[in-house]
């Protein structure tokens, strides 16, 4: 046998694809990853400053305040806002995030209902107020809860676990939560994008523009940015909602055409609520 | 940019981008060494994590991304291939991915082909596998090769010629000017 004959019988001996399931799990594994960032540090915290004997009584004491707060915010969940700045709200866009499968077809994507969201811009980050899951009133209660609680938290501590250069870049991009972070939408995507220069045409977001069009009666500039060439990212920005994106699509290349994978859309904008 | 950095920063687009560049031959890769599409599903998947701990080992001025994730799955895998001693079914779980415009007769008489080769390509010496799966399937030049296996340029270039060496003899039944008779 000559080395030819063995590369063409070595050439009969095919890996199967990628299956679609490994991307989505990579994903899910780096959300975890930055949730899990500021555990250790905290838990650290916790063995050196707590004596071990008063442990038990801290644990009790927040697993207490955490269940006070569960039920608080479920009885009131409109004044209960810890995550609000205290300046007035000018507006707040109702959104869906809507996941797509890929059911096997060509023509039907399977779709289902994620997350419904109340949300507003401040200084060009996107603040959620409320969110609902639908079909798992457990975690919706649970994010209902945490959600302030984490948005305090993230601002008390961001100047610690950041470079001042970093806290600075943060400050001047923009933030928009695009996407769920998981499948169950417990954890959220979030995209920073540099603003674009005062006056460019590309409106809210530095990218290619690939349309314009009026949602919920607010004209938008729809940009569009790719992830290499098998994910891109559509984003429509209303300039009026100091930048809000009142839509958003994750598209992946699947069998040689971009299908959807996530569409989060507005529903709702609400002035002066 | 550097994306590996960004990545660790929690900048996601960065790291699907390396996960979109990198993740196809790396899959490829951990199933051949495998033989098992879910062990090459979760080896891929610890592989990309890895790169997000800060006191990973990955060092960019050392070493080049491709080489560093090819090693990560190399490691993993021979964890694996020790740990269960014999590797999965050779890709007989989801079977062969391409569907080809063949008779009945011949695709089984393919399948069948398949399957002497992937086992042939198994039972090599791990060290010869390695190399020949770099070399021959993801036609990575051999000093690269090298930098995943951290070896000189020469050992590998000698455990490739062993394991074609080595092949040639064990498919010599197989070879496609020979018509076999079933």
């Amino acid at each position: 046998m000559n080395d030819t004959e063995l590369d063409e019988l070595l050439d009969t001996w095919s890996a199967p694809p990628p299956p679609a399931s490994l991307r989505e799990n990579v994903r899910t594994g780096f959300a975890a990853s930055l949730e899990g960032k500021t555990s250790p540090s905290v838990m650290h915290w916790i063995a050196a400053f707590v004596p071990s004997a008063r442990r038990r009584l801290l644990a009790a004491a927040i697993l207490s305040a955490g269940a006070f707060l569960l039920i608080v915010t479920q009885a009131f969940p409109r004044m209960f806002k810890l995550g609000s700045p205290p300046v007035r709200i000018p507006y707040t866009v109702d959104s869906e995030f809507v996941w797509f499968g890929d059911g096997g077809s060509s023509s039907i994507q399977q779709h289902r209902i994620q997350m419904y969201s109340t949300s507003y811009n401040l200084n060009g980050r996107e603040i959620i107020l409320s969110r609902s899951l639908p079909g798992n009133p457990f975690g919706t209660a649970l994010r209902r809860a945490l959600d302030p609680i984490h948005s305090l938290l993230r601002q008390m501590t961001l100047p610690f676990v950041v470079t001042p250069e970093q806290l600075e870049k943060s400050r001047s991009a923009a933030q928009v939560i695009t996407s769920c972070g998981d499948e169950s939408c417990l954890s959220l995507a979030a995209e920073t994008f540099p603003r674009p220069a005062a006056g460019a045409a590309t409106g809210c977001v530095d990218g290619p523009v690939v349309g314009r069009e009026t949602i919920l009666n607010y004209p938008t500039v729809a940009v569009q940015l790719g992830w290499g060439d098998q994910r891109r990212m559509t984003l429509w920005t209303a300039p009026d909602l100091g930048c809000f994106a009142l839509r958003i699509t994750i598209e992946e290349r699947r069998r040689g055409t971009f299908r959807l994978v996530s569409k989060k859309q507005a529903l709702k904008v609400t002035l002066n609520p | 940019m550097d994306l590996v950095k960004a990545a660790r920063e929690g900048r996601e687009a960065a790291f699907l981008q390396l996960f979109d560049e990198h993740h196809a031959p790396l899959f490829r890769f951990a199933y051949r060494l495998t033989g098992s599409v879910a062990d090459a599903e979760d080896i891929v998947q610890e592989c990309f994590l890895e790169l997000l701990r800060p006191a990973g080992s990955y060092d960019p001025e050392r070493t080049p991304i491709r080489t560093y994730l090819f090693g990560v799955v190399r490691n993993q895998s021979l964890k694996r291939w020790r740990r269960n001693e014999s590797p999965g079914q050779n890709g007989r779980e989801n079977g062969p991915s391409a569907i080809h415009d063949r008779s009945p007769e011949r695709e089984v008489l393919r399948a069948e082909l398949e399957d002497v080769v992937s086992r042939a390509v198994m039972q090599l010496p791990e060290t010869q596998r390695e190399v020949l799966i770099l070399a021959h399937y993801e036609q990575m030049p051999l000093a690269e090769i090298a930098g995943v296996m951290a070896l000189d340029v020469g050992a590998v270039k000698s455990r490739l010629q062993r394991a074609r060496a080595s092949l040639k003899e064990t498919l010599a039944a197989y070879a496609p000017g020979l018509e076999r008779k079933p």
